[in-house]
């Protein structure tokens, strides 16, 4: 357990020095486990993950996905979703906060992205809010924390990931994820309802829309329902395996790109070399992660782990609130992604054993991770705000999304007190 | 790739288009054998594993063109930057560590490319000779680690890479 606990402290520090992550967890894990099991062996299993981990055709799935969610947002569908939401929710008290909302949610759900979802919606739902008087602090803060939807709302690369490492069903967890991502968004309206309730001037109401004017613009946006749901209906009947659906999905989004005539050669370009890179980026934390994962369970964390937890005789939901909170402590400081590849190899063996779903922890553990792109002082969500709106402090922006924080406290003890919440659309595929 | 050396340039360009090139036809395949697959029952022979090849040399071909552009993700919690002592310093140790790493994962692929070649594997349905995909995929692995070994020289380019998360 030692030379276990040596190891992470070592990856910490190559990450604090500027390592990049996955070569950082590389180098350890193979260093680690050189140590404890020689030469030889390390070679091998270096050879064996570094050649077969990309080499796998299920892994298709991660380009696929990735490279539709960039056509989708070369395809200028974000204004469309938010024009289709401001229609129907504008004319409430903080309706286009709702409608903001609305719009991250869904274009969540296409482009598989917190980062992405946070910075496309600030440029089209920013101006809007402004203009409409909204505080800065509501404004940003419901763009920020709309953006977390993107990593559970299905698809969701971060779930894609999860189900590699732990050899869990891709399909059942983004199943898994639509109930908590609906909770997520009711949760938020109800932080929106609470803002404006308390300070009315925060989230002035729109115009009211016409029907006609409703109709016009969910015409737009039609296109894309389509897509979403022939992905997540296909995988939720059985019609496709997670595979096929992510190349259903990138060829559908290439369709979408065309139709809307937004793919120029140099834009069509730009989005596949913008996916293969960060392919690139994330099998080589994958891989990493993998190497790490091996040193570690060769080091016997896990077991000593679930062996400490034993002679403790701690009541499993005790261990499990002790998980969430290094959880959230690590997301103070951690990538999500990396934060999460870091940890499942360690936590995962305990978690099972102590007989909690998988499935349901592997959506705990990115409720945990959405949280963690708004709170201080890694936020990634917080700074890509700032990053896009230069005029508006950070302050203002973490003071935005405290009400959102709490929500998503809630939604957390929500689902761990409920698991079938998370397991119910699951148990009936 | 700013001040890059010219036929650098070119190479990134090259090697940008090719790995464009070969996710359009991974994307474009898979779609296809799919909708034969469903519609006329009759799927591409050998699509699944020509797509596993396509992803691994996709991956270890893109990394050069990662780390010359600076995007892979750190964490980035103390920025050395700031004291112009200590970041030459710790820029060179990232990079040096980086580049180790990268050249032992080119040199381990390597090793499964002489083993692969000594039996003469090749994939099971369309027989592509797997030696050779290994080969490609040390190669480009090796590349890395020299895009590493270059930026460790002052003046070439920063170690502190940009964040991004997908």
């Amino acid at each position: 357990m030692t030379i276990s606990l040596i190891g992470i402290s070592l990856v910490f520090v190559l990450l604090l020095l500027g390592v990049p992550i996955g070569i950082g967890m590389a180098i350890i894990g193979t260093a680690g486990f050189g140590y404890i099991v020689g030469l030889e062996p390390t070679l091998s299993m270096l050879g064996q993950i570094t050649y077969e981990t990309p080499v796998s055709y299920s892994l298709t799935i991660i380009p696929l996905f990735i490279l539709m969610g960039n056509f989708i947002s070369r395809a200028g569908l974000s204004q469309g979703l938010y024009d289709a939401a401001y229609s129907f929710l504008g004319h409430y008290r903080g309706g286009l906060a709702l409608a903001t909302l609305a719009a991250c949610g869904s274009f969540s759900a296409v482009s598989g992205s917190s980062l992405a979802t946070a910075a496309t919606m600030s440029k089209v739902a920013m101006p809007q809010m402004r203009s409409y008087k909204y505080s800065d602090s509501l404004a940003t803060g419901v763009i920020a924390a709309g953006g977390t939807l993107g990593i559970l709302i299905p698809p969701s690369v971060l779930l894609v990931l999860y189900g590699i490492m732990t050899n869990n069903d891709i399909g059942k967890l983004f199943v898994a994820g639509i109930i908590p991502g609906v909770i997520a968004l009711l949760m938020y309206g109800a932080a929106i309802a609470f803002v404006t309730a308390r300070d009315p001037q925060a989230g002035p109401r729109g115009e009211r829309s016409t029907w006609a004017m409703r109709l016009s613009a969910l015409k737009k946006t039609s296109g894309i329902a389509i897509l979403f749901l022939v992905i997540i209906g296909g995988l939720y009947i059985g019609i496709f395996t997670p595979t096929e659906a992510a190349a259903v999905g990138a060829g559908g989004g290439f369709f979408f790109a065309l139709v809307k005539g937004t793919l120029t050669f140099t834009t069509l370009f730009d989005v596949l070399v913008e996916t293969v890179k960060m392919t690139a980026m994330i099998f080589i934390i994958l891989i990493g992660a993998s190497l790490f994962s091996n040193f570690i369970n060769v080091a016997g964390l896990p077991r000593a782990l679930v062996a400490w937890t034993d002679n403790m005789n701690l009541a499993p939901i005790a261990i499990l609130l002790g998980i969430l909170l290094i959880y959230i402590i690590l997301g103070c400081m951690l990538e999500s992604m990396s934060m999460m590849l870091l940890t499942v190899p360690i936590f995962y063996p305990l978690i099972v054993s102590l007989g909690f779903d998988p499935i349901w922890f592997g959506i705990i553990v990115i409720v945990v991770i959405e949280i963690s792109l708004i709170t201080p002082p890694v936020g990634l969500n917080v700074f890509i705000m700032k990053a896009t709106l230069p005029d508006v402090s950070i302050k203002t922006i973490f003071k935005g999304v405290f009400p959102f924080v709490i929500a998503d406290l809630f939604r957390l003890a929500l689902l761990v007190a409920l698991p079938g919440l998370v397991l119910y659309l699951p148990s009936l595929m | 790739m700013k001040k890059t050396h010219w036929l650098l340039r070119i190479f990134h360009n090259y090697l940008s288009f090719i790995m464009a090139s070969l996710i359009f036809i991974m994307m474009i395949g898979g779609l296809v054998d799919i909708s034969f697959r469903y519609l006329i029952n009759k799927p591409i022979p050998g699509m699944s594993e020509l797509m596993a090849l396509g992803l691994g040399i996709l991956v270890y071909g893109s990394l050069p063109l990662v780390t010359a552009n600076n995007e892979h993700i750190t964490v980035d919690l103390i920025s050395w930057n700031k004291n112009r002592y200590v970041a030459p310093v710790v820029s060179f140790l990232v990079n040096v560590f980086s580049s180790l790493m990268l050249f032992t994962i080119s040199w381990s692929i390597a090793q499964a490319a002489m083993d692969f070649a000594s039996y003469g594997a090749r994939s099971s349905f369309l027989e592509i000779n797997l030696s050779m995909i290994a080969w490609v995929m040390s190669a480009m692995a090796f590349m890395c680690g020299l895009i590493f070994i270059a930026k460790s020289f002052p003046g070439k380019s920063s170690n502190q890479d940009k964040e991004k998360t997908p």
